[in-house]
């Protein structure tokens, strides 16, 4: 009891004073790949809890291994990267990896399970939560991303759509503060993007997209970030970032002809 | 990725599978330890025990049949025994009293794929890895069959495609000196499940993958009546067959 309500105090100090950090810091980040590719240079970048962020940027621009830096699965080799104020490749690595989800680009990588439900409780199953709980968990995700009932279908019985959806949901089952999401429209068509991405939009975490389809980012996302050869080059509200013919020239980013922005 | 269109016989087991019948409503542990016991039963058995194999036979022979199980279906999956019968239709020449001993391979080779094909038949994959999960078989094993079923899947769809790929420029099977592209297509199959396999563990790691699968919670197996009549009908038909007529 008396233990209970010192934890309760603590917690309130910490509220009160210090500011909440965070959610993504990084600080001047850069990554070399072993065989000598310079992925990424100098990067800072702060996200906020509740902000909705595009990485913009052309192939190669580092994109993809940004999303692996966030949460740990590639260690900075040179500064850092921090979650909610833990440094990303401490020992707070498994806090880090539940904290953010990484959404592959392909969701057969995803997901290994032989069905969905098993998918969606691999991740709850290792922070070796108790079994009512990783079904609640289950339940909760799968209604999230509107797959209720189809958890005991196998992947390869699913569209596309609906894999992308499932994949979401086994991130989602961990209970993450961020989402980050490798191309999400990628492969997906008209009617399959525009159900993902409404499914976004109604999600609560902080969400960081990476991707090359501008009117998706311009749709998702309040501030966009441009990556070129593993440098940032513009960080700001997406309307100006796309307004921005030249910019957009300059990084190889092209607005599909014709498309008009109804500003946010 | 897309849609599962593709050969290998993966799809036709697995809609099978998926239908309804009182086999199929089974207990997947009950069905697991039945038949497997009945497998067990038959490869045991001493060479000329005509009649107990007739039972054993009879056995499953109804049991397809509760399955609805089509005939044409039960023996296409058999053919896979082929090789088998090859080998024991050699024993007549070659052994002493083979006539008989061949027959009694050709017996059990035959109970035993029949058996398997009902139990793979009537229960879906995901289902009878949990009933093996439960039964305790080491997690690891189910891990390695799991994915490579899972994985399959993923792959025929690779090949169908770059096959397609092949054949729409110009590639027919039928000229010998077009053979030679089927090695690159190995090699990059190769290459490609490689990267495949990176990708898989790096989310794995991302959802705190610690080198051990955890315990399957989902998919839960529930014991009825029916299984419990199963199991008994089975356990005293063996021990039948194994007192009585062996």
């Amino acid at each position: 009891m008396s233990e209970a309500y010192a934890d309760d105090q603590v917690g309130r100090r910490e509220e009160d004073s210090a500011p909440v950090p965070p959610v993504i810091e990084l600080e001047d980040l850069s990554y070399t790949y072993p065989d000598g590719h310079r992925a990424l240079r100098g990067i800072t970048l702060k996200i906020e809890a509740g902000e909705r962020v595009a990485i913009l940027g052309p192939n190669g621009a580092g994109k993809s291994t940004l999303c692996l830096q966030l949460n740990g699965i590639l260690e900075p080799t040179g500064g850092s990267v921090s979650v909610c104020g833990l440094p990303v490749g401490g020992r707070d690595i498994q806090e880090v990896r539940r904290r953010v989800g990484v959404v592959f680009q392909d969701p057969d990588d995803m997901l290994f399970m032989p069905t969905v439900e098993a998918d969606v409780a691999f991740g709850p199953s290792n922070l070796g939560l108790p079994e009512d709980e990783i079904r609640a968990r289950v339940g909760r995700a799968l209604c999230a991303v509107g797959m209720e009932g189809m958890g005991g279908r196998s992947p390869h019985h699913l569209s596309f759509g609906q894999k992308k959806r499932a994949a979401t949901a086994a991130v989602l089952s961990m209970d993450p503060e961020v989402l980050v999401l490798d191309e999400p429209s990628s492969s997906l068509d008209p009617r399959g993007r525009r159900e993902f991405g409404e499914l976004l939009a109604r999600l609560e975490q902080t969400i960081v997209v990476v991707t090359h389809d501008l009117p998706y980012a311009h749709e998702l996302c309040e501030r966009a970030v441009i990556l070129d050869g593993g440098r940032m080059v513009a960080d700001g509200p997406t309307d100006e970032i796309l307004d921005d013919a030249e910019l957009l020239a300059a990084h190889d980013l092209e607005l599909p002809h014709g498309f008009v922005m109804d500003h946010h | 990725m897309g849609g599962g269109h593709h050969g290998w016989g993966l799809g036709a087991i697995e809609v099978v599978a998926a239908k309804d019948s009182p086999v199929h409503r089974l207990d997947p542990r009950v069905k697991i330890l039945g038949l497997i016991g009945l497998v067990f039963v038959a490869v045991t058995l001493p060479t000329g025990a005509w009649a107990a194999f007739g039972a054993l036979a009879a056995i499953l022979v109804a049991l397809a049949a509760a399955s609805r199980l089509r005939p044409a279906y039960v023996l296409g999956r058999m053919t896979i025994e082929t090789p088998f019968l090859l080998a024991a239709a050699l024993l007549p020449f070659t052994a002493e009293n083979g006539l008989a001993l061949g027959a009694t391979v050709a017996l059990k080779v035959s109970i035993s794929v029949l058996a398997m094909v009902i139990l793979s038949s009537t229960t879906p994959f995901p289902s009878l890895l949990r009933g093996f999960e439960t039964l305790k078989v080491p997690r690891l094993v189910l891990t390695i069959v799991a994915f490579m079923w899972r994985y399959l899947h993923v792959l025929a769809g690779e090949v169908s495609r770059m096959k397609r790929a092949r054949d729409a420029r110009g590639y027919s099977a039928s000229r010998l000196w077009q053979a030679a592209s089927t090695g690159p297509l190995i090699a990059t199959l190769f290459v490609r499940s490689l990267q495949r396999g990176e990708h898989v563990y790096l989310a794995m790691m991302g959802r705190l993958y610690d080198g051990s699968m955890p315990e399957t919670v989902t998919g839960r197996l529930q014991t009825g009546k029916a299984d419990v009549l199963f199991l008994t009908a089975i356990a005293g038909s063996l021990v039948l067959v194994v007192v009585v007529l062996a």
